[in-house]
């Protein structure tokens, strides 16, 4: 399926978690916007994607 | 003197600040930590403003590399190796010999926090470690002081203010208790950064620092995030954590005496060594015992040495980097031998 990740159309496995998604690109310590709404990565990580579903992750930046 | 031709003319028309919030500007003290890309843009923007007291935490000299994104140092500064705050110290004394600007030639720990933060109004997170931030952001909590931290990542950046008090989030609350693992965590190093990165986040802060110290009322509450090349701007909520450990008072880092240090420079090809006590090193004395195996030659601020295999520059403090060296044995070896650990 199909799910937007930071604007960007992107193929997920149909069941793919919120920890799923969050590993398969790598995200340590990050914030997360599920179709707009600011979820704890935790809560996030729980959950199942749909098809369609708009994900904005933003790592948390440690550069100076 | 008319207001609009007198030196903060432009912001004492502007509704927001007005000649009372100059004022304040003038009776304001504000600690920067670290002269880095963000720290550079950020002395710069307070020192026009008219802050009265700037100080300036550093210990590192200026590298070539970093002239791409780290104003107000030059080729030459690059070329003398010049320590970053005694540098900026003199520029921005010629920018607005109004205010005072001081250098504190050291890294922040958590023995030195205190001498450092504790009579300043605002501190300002110009570092390039989660560690010194979890650092700054005890300091601050213990010290009961607001602090802004600014993060850069290749075109992207976040900004939050993070104020004392109860139901204030801290930064540990922000970025949770999984353990930091070094390598794991993009860095500038390894993905790069753009100037334009970090004038935005500095300017994000600046503005910030100037709302809390005119004592404004629309100081952000949320985290402001971008990213310049994917053309993103979002702002998140910062939930404080109920179990956060910082917000009981429970530290790790401040307070804790510092212990002996080797730590690589992020971009550098060098090991920092910090031994756990600061002194005061006579140059004179060192550069006698050392002329005999190898070229010295040092200032008021540091000494070099190189022998055409180690190359040493040692601070006033004790403080060294040993260069081209990334292993941590060989740092200290270096330093066991011709410093003395
Ligand atoms: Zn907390």
């Amino acid at each position: 399926m199909i799910v937007l990740h930071n604007g960007e159309e992107t193929e997920v496995p149909e069941g793919t978690t919120g920890k799923q998604f969050l590993q398969k690109f790598g995200y340590r310590r990050a914030m997360v916007k599920l179709n707009g709404e600011q979820l704890q990565v935790i809560t996030f990580s729980k959950m199942t994607l749909n098809e369609g579903d708009e994900i904005t992750v933003k790592r948390i930046s440690g550069g100076g | 003197m008319s207001v609009q031709s007198s030196r903060y003319g432009r912001q004492e028309i502007f509704y927001g600040i007005g000649p009372e919030g100059q004022e304040k500007l003038k009776k304001a003290r504000v600690a920067i930590i670290e002269m880095s890309a963000i720290g550079t843009a950020v002395a710069n923007n307070l020192a026009r403003a008219g802050v009265g007291f700037i100080r300036l935490i550093d210990g590192d000299y200026v590298d070539i590399s970093e002239l791409q994104r780290q104003s107000l140092f030059t080729e030459e500064d690059a070329r003398n190796e010049r320590v970053k705050a005694v540098i900026l110290k003199e520029y921005l004394g010629s920018v607005n010999s109004e205010i005072e600007v001081e250098d504190r030639i050291t890294i922040l720990d958590g023995s030195n926090a205190d001498s450092l933060l504790s009579d300043v109004d605002v501190v300002v997170d110009a570092s390039d470690s989660f560690e010194t931030r979890l650092l700054i952001n005890e300091a601050c909590h213990a010290l009961k002081k607001p602090w802004v931290y600014g993060g850069a990542l290749a075109a992207s950046g976040m900004v939050k203010v993070f104020l004392p008090g109860e139901e204030e989030p801290c930064f540990r609350c922000f970025i949770g208790d999984e353990e930091f693992i070094p390598g794991e965590t993009p860095t500038c190093a390894t993905e790069g950064v753009l100037c334009s990165t970090v004038s935005m986040i500095a300017a994000l802060q600046c503005a910030e620092v100037l709302k809390l110290l005119t004592d404004a009322d629309s100081v952000r509450s949320d985290l402001i995030s971008f990213d310049l090349w994917d053309n993103s701007f979002d702002t998140f909520t910062v939930e404080k954590d109920p179990e956060c450990p910082v917000c009981r008072g429970e530290y790790s880092f401040y307070g804790k005496a510092s212990k002996a240090q080797t730590v690589s420079m992020c971009g550098k090809d060098s090991m920092q060594i910090v031994p756990s006590n600061e002194g005061e090193i006579d140059f004179e004395k060192y550069a006698e015992k050392l002329k005999n195996r190898g070229k010295v030659k040092y200032t008021k601020y540091t000494l070099d040495f190189d022998d055409g295999d180690v190359e040493i520059k040692l601070f006033k403090t004790g403080r060294a980097i040993i260069k081209h060296v990334s292993d941590e044995k060989r740092a200290r070896a270096v330093y066991a031998e011709y410093i003395g650990l």
